[in-house]
């Protein structure tokens, strides 16, 4: 599961907002971020059961995704 | 030959080693941030990131209002030229660097205000500022600190009436910045400009414009160009930072600047330097010290003059006894209009964190030797 974000900025302070809450993921550049934002980057969950927890830790934080694709 | 460096308002001397551990760092080890998903490139947004959460922990905004700039004069073009609205004035001050002044020439022709500061008076120096405030001003722009002599602008009462008259404030903090503690939100300012490698101690070729996040302001690209990502759009994306950072960023820079900005003390050990050379050289008989009696805060520099000698003579004669300082106008001819060093110009010391009580000695000697001759 990978979440899709605005851009590069936007990934990496979802990126640390969410290893504060043990939920780890790396940066990524796949081909379906790209299908979906015509480039741009995402986050690839380490742990895919977790992601409606990311969604919601990343709503309170105040950081918006443009969606989630699966891979 | 040893010397004492004092020209740190033009750029701070030494820069430390772990500055240029990072740029050696990102220069064998970083891609293009933003352009590829491969380590490197991975590692260059990494580092970029760094730098924008060292940014936004220094001047209290947040990592997506962070632009990385080139310098403080490309972010003070961008935030002029992209604010710069269909009507109503700029208004600045006669203290300003040519870096604010020739954009508001050449965005506001024939309408721009400019405020010309009370040296001796704060309260005096924001009644004129607020006066000009209310006659038709669309865009604020002031130097935090004068690049000539140090006064600190009273920024926080002019940044609230500003706001409160829906003007748009930006604030040039490039002589302020990693010498004086600034809070964007405290201050209330929109925008703030900030070069790397004055106070804050990093390289040449970085900077930063800095949004306050509480402001609603929107500032129109100056570049517009690729940004790595949404590329089928045909406009620059609507959100901060990637809105104003077309083009490949300066990574050696950035990696410079977050390794600065991570050992930055803020002390007042700069201030103590300069009242101590205010000191003596108002102490010295044929030295006119310029501004000295300005009744708010001061960034580390001091603006002076020898009787009957050129600023450039004076600073020539210094380096020549290895004391480094910068004569001349120092790109604000306004300020030195104002201060009656219009013509000739002023010997400016400006202090660092790398200098001494002894740095301030060996100017005072240098001028004493010249002053006796």
């Amino acid at each position: 599961m990978t979440l899709i974000f605005s851009s590069v900025t936007y990934a990496l302070k979802a990126q640390r907002l969410l290893a504060g809450y043990r939920i780890y993921t790396t940066l990524t550049r796949s081909p379906a971020v790209t299908a979906v934002r015509g480039c741009g980057y995402g986050l690839r969950l380490s742990e895919p059961a977790l992601a409606e927890e990311a969604k919601r830790r990343l709503a309170e934080g105040g950081i918006s995704t443009l969606g989630a694709v699966g891979e | 030959m040893s010397f004492v460096y004092l020209d740190n308002a033009a750029t701070s001397f030494p820069k430390s080693g772990a500055v240029f551990s990072a740029v050696k760092d990102a220069f064998f080890g970083c891609g293009n941030s933003g352009r590829g998903g491969h380590p490197l490139a991975i590692k260059s947004a990494e580092t970029i990131f760094a730098c924008r959460e060292a940014l936004a922990t220094l001047f209290d905004s947040t990592t997506e209002n962070v632009v990385l700039t080139s310098g403080a004069t490309a972010a003070l073009n961008m935030a002029i030229k992209g604010l710069a609205p269909k009507k109503g004035a700029a208004l600045c001050t006669a203290l300003e660097h040519n870096s604010v002044l020739r954009p508001i020439y050449s965005s506001f022709p024939n309408r721009f205000r400019i405020a010309t500061p009370q040296f001796n008076s704060r309260e005096q120096t924001a009644t004129t500022v607020l006066k000009l405030l209310k006659d038709n001003v669309g865009l604020m722009v002031l130097c935090h600190a004068s690049n000539v002599c140090g006064i600190c602008l009273p920024v926080k009462e002019l940044c609230a009436e500003a706001r409160r008259l829906g003007i748009p404030s930006v604030l040039d903090c490039a002589q302020s910045a990693g010498h004086i503690p600034i809070s964007i939100r405290d201050i209330g300012a929109d925008v703030i400009c900030v070069p790397a490698h004055k106070g804050l101690g990093g390289a040449m070729g970085a900077g930063a414009l800095i949004v306050n996040p509480e402001s609603g302001i929107s500032i129109k690209p100056l570049i517009e160009g690729g940004t790595g990502m949404a590329a089928r759009e045909p406009f620059m994306p609507p959100h901060l930072p990637e809105r104003l950072e077309a083009g490949t960023a300066n990574i050696l820079g950035i990696a410079a600047l977050a390794a600065a900005v991570g050992e930055l003390e803020i002390s007042d050990k700069e201030e103590q330097l300069r009242q101590q050379a205010v000191a003596a050289l108002k102490g010295v008989k044929g030295v006119k010290v310029y501004a000295a009696g300005w009744d708010g805060n001061y960034a580390p520099v001091v603006a002076f003059n020898i009787e009957g000698v050129p600023s450039d003579t004076v600073a020539e004669h210094l380096a020549q006894r290895g004391v480094y300082v910068r004569g001349g106008l120092h790109c604000a001819p306004l300020a030195h209009a104002a201060l009656g060093t219009g013509k000739y110009g002023a010997v400016r010391a400006s202090f660092g964190k790398g200098n001494t009580p002894s740095d301030v000695e060996a100017l005072i000697n240098g001028v004493k030797l010249l002053c006796n001759r």
